[in-house]
């Protein structure tokens, strides 16, 4: 486990579940959190069950669907899907958020004046 | 449909549909945990740090449903949904209160809805003319008082109308029309009617357009045709509504006279000029010299030009009078202008504004009372509002909590307040004896319904905000100990009690004393030596025939 935990923006952890959900197809919220954990390495530390608070409201915007089924261990789990608005709205914001990063990026590469 | 509308939607969808919502993210969370339990076990754990660990990363989950509660809804309705299912279940338990509770501020708001309805049709809405903003009375402002004094002879109003710049027009009517003056015979039963002679324009000055028919032309209005316009009342109780009735020759004093024109049902000439009286049918008012020989005859009206003010006419008027009093030999004759809309209602404008504060000071009384009762309720309530505290209940959310029980309160009785001024307008409008101007137009519309949501609203307010900041000052600890069945009221309750009594004891003193002294006055009036004794007298009308025709022949 990391020291240092991040917190991170309520519109990050709805792009990164959207961008998780294009990449890997329908997953359940385990699977999605184990997901981001992974490829966070450990420094990104939240509580898992925030997931769910990103995915109510995610499917209330219209941007994912889900569907019940059954999980690895015989259980009913929900599944989760990227729909196509939400598929629009990750392209938005991935632009979006490249420019952001690239000019916070600019900004912290500026030589100090001294 | 876009993102934002949806997503509005769906979190309103979500306060009706939390049951499932809840039960669905349990399921989740089972299966979150277990899989999170056997990736723990199968990293190396044995199955109780497994089970620990996971619902370390989880985090807690009673959190974790408020959060997903608040997230998916409106925190500030789903509490309110909340609140009003409670107030409810409680009013329901405390029916005998509950019951008396609407009785009385029902009453309350039914009473101050009516008196808002008289109101609303008297100063509220507009005279139903075309532009009743531009319409104006005016009077001979002499040296009487009386209705000779007001009016004008017929030179000066014509020699008004022909000079004036400010007026598009001014029309007239024969003041002294005699009530019942008018004998229909024919056709069935004869009827005494009223007919008021009028000017040919006064209906277009109005904007009133006949429902049959025409109106008098300038012609009619030279010599004294036999033509008549009638009421619509007078169209469907005399004949019957009849769609062919134009042209129809009816005999009025003996002599014959033709109809043509119907008015419409929205024009009431009494209830606007004349109130408590009834106008039957209109003929044309001969502006010759003959009737101008009969001295101060013609109350007018007249419309203002576009953007002419009534200041800018009265000026006018001021310069007009002088030449036109010289020339028509009247020394005393002035004008005196005033919108119409205020020499309706506006002498009425104090009384009902006193009549609204009578109003007002029952309501507060009311409020008063159920502040005391409410507060005596908490006294018995304070059990459950301790366990309340106990459980997490924030001091806002027990105010908000008590102040929506006693607007809830106030809603239902509004609903009861409502029939009653339905009720009460309808008496009101239909009360004959009345003698008030637009009687026929006091009836609920949008603007009472308004002033009605309000009241109520308002009066939840005021008769719950005591006992709401009152209600979280209960000690919590004495309330929850087993034995403290009653504690008893403190010393701040008994002063609050204390102070609410003594204002109820002030208010009502207030409306004794102003009602002592209305009836007082009342008595005065009956006091009044009218010169006879108007006990077991009647009074009657006897028309005797043609050959009668000399004042003394008829009153022997």
């Amino acid at each position: 486990m990391a020291e240092t935990k991040s917190d991170i923006l309520q519109g990050t952890l709805d792009l990164m579940v959207l961008k998780t959900l294009d990449a890997m197809g329908p997953l359940h919220g385990y699977g999605i959190a184990r997901r981001i954990e992974q490829l966070s390495e450990d420094t990104l530390l939240i509580n898992q069950g925030t997931i769910y608070l990103c995915l109510v409201r995610l499917i209330q915007k219209g941007w994912i669907r889900s569907e019940w089924g059954t999980s690895e261990n015989n259980r009913r789990a929900r599944f989760y899907e990227i729909s196509k608005t939400g598929k629009k709205q990750l392209a938005a914001e991935a632009a979006n958020w490249e420019r952001i990063a690239g000019l916070i990026g600019k900004l912290l590469r500026m030589e100090s004046a001294s | 449909m876009p993102t934002g509308l949806r997503y509005f939607f769906s979190r309103v969808a979500a306060l009706f549909r939390s049951k499932d919502f809840d039960r669905d993210l349990n399921d989740e969370i089972k299966t979150h945990l277990d899989l999170l339990v056997q990736d723990n076990i199968r990293r190396g754990m044995d199955p109780a740090e497994a089970l620990r660990t996971a619902r370390l990363e989880l985090g807690g989950v009673t959190q974790l449903r408020e959060a997903h509660r608040d997230t998916r809804g409106f925190p500030l309705i789903d509490t309110f949904l909340q609140d009003l299912r409670y107030t409810f279940r409680t009013l329901r338990r405390d029916a005998g209160f509950t019951t008396f509770a609407i009785l009385i501020v029902g009453l309350g708001i039914g009473a101050s809805a009516t008196v808002f309805s008289l109101i609303d049709a008297m100063l509220i809405r507009p005279l139903p003319f075309r532009n009743p903003d531009s319409l104006v009375w005016i009077s001979n402002n002499g040296d009487q008082t009386d209705l000779s004094g007001l009016t004008v002879p017929v030179g000066p109003f014509t020699d008004l109308r022909n000079e004036t710049k400010a007026f598009s027009d001014i029309a007239a009517y024969f003041a002294f029309y005699s009530t019942g003056g008018d004998r229909l015979t024919g056709n069935g039963v004869s009827a005494r009617l009223t007919s008021v002679p009028i000017t040919h324009n006064f209906f277009n000055l109005l904007g009133v357009h006949p429902l049959l028919g025409r109106t008098f032309t300038v012609r009619e209005c030279q010599g004294a045709e036999p033509v008549v316009i009638i009421s619509a009342a007078l169209w469907h109780s005399r004949f019957s509504s009849d769609p062919a009735i134009i042209g129809r020759k009816i005999v009025l004093n003996g002599n014959s006279k033709t109809i043509i024109g119907v008015l419409p049902e929205s024009f009431d000439f009494a209830s606007i000029f004349a109130p408590g009286s009834s106008i039957d049918l209109f003929s044309p008012f001969p502006l010759t010299a003959g009737t101008n020989r009969m001295g101060n005859t013609l109350m007018m009206i007249g419309r203002l030009k576009p953007g002419i003010s009534l200041r800018q006419a009265q000026a006018e008027g001021n310069l007009l009078a002088g030449p036109i009093s010289r020339k028509w030999n009247r020394p005393g004759l002035g004008l005196a202008y005033t919108s119409l809309d205020n020499h309706v209602s506006g002498r009425l404008q104090s009384g009902l504004f006193i009549l609204f504060g009578a109003v007002c000071a029952v309501m507060l009384i009311v409020c008063v009372n159920l502040s005391n009762l409410q507060l005596a309720r908490a006294a018995t309530r304070q059990k459950e509002i301790a366990v309340r505290v106990a459980v997490g209940a924030g001091r806002g959310r027990l105010i908000r909590q008590m102040l929506t029980e006693s607007v809830i309160l106030s809603c239902v009785s509004a609903l009861l307040g409502l029939g009653l001024a339905v009720g009460g307008t309808h008496l009101l409008a239909n009360l004959e004896t009345l003698n008030l101007p637009l009687r026929a137009a006091v009836h609920v519309d949008g603007w009472v319904l308004g002033f009605t949501i309000l009241a109520a609203v308002l009066t939840g307010l005021l008769f719950g905000f005591v006992p709401a900041i009152e209600a979280p000052a209960v000690a919590v600890h004495d309330s929850l100990k087993e034995n403290a069945r009653s504690t008893g009221e403190t010393s701040r309750q008994r002063w609050i009690r204390g102070a609410l009594v003594v204002s109820e004891v002030g208010f009502a003193c207030v409306l004794l004393v102003g009602a002592g002294l209305l009836i007082r006055s009342f008595l005065r009036v009956l006091d009044t030596d009218l010169g006879f004794r108007p006990e077991n007298t009647v009074t009657l009308r006897v028309d005797p025939n043609r050959q009668y025709n000399t004042r003394l022949l008829r009153n022997n």
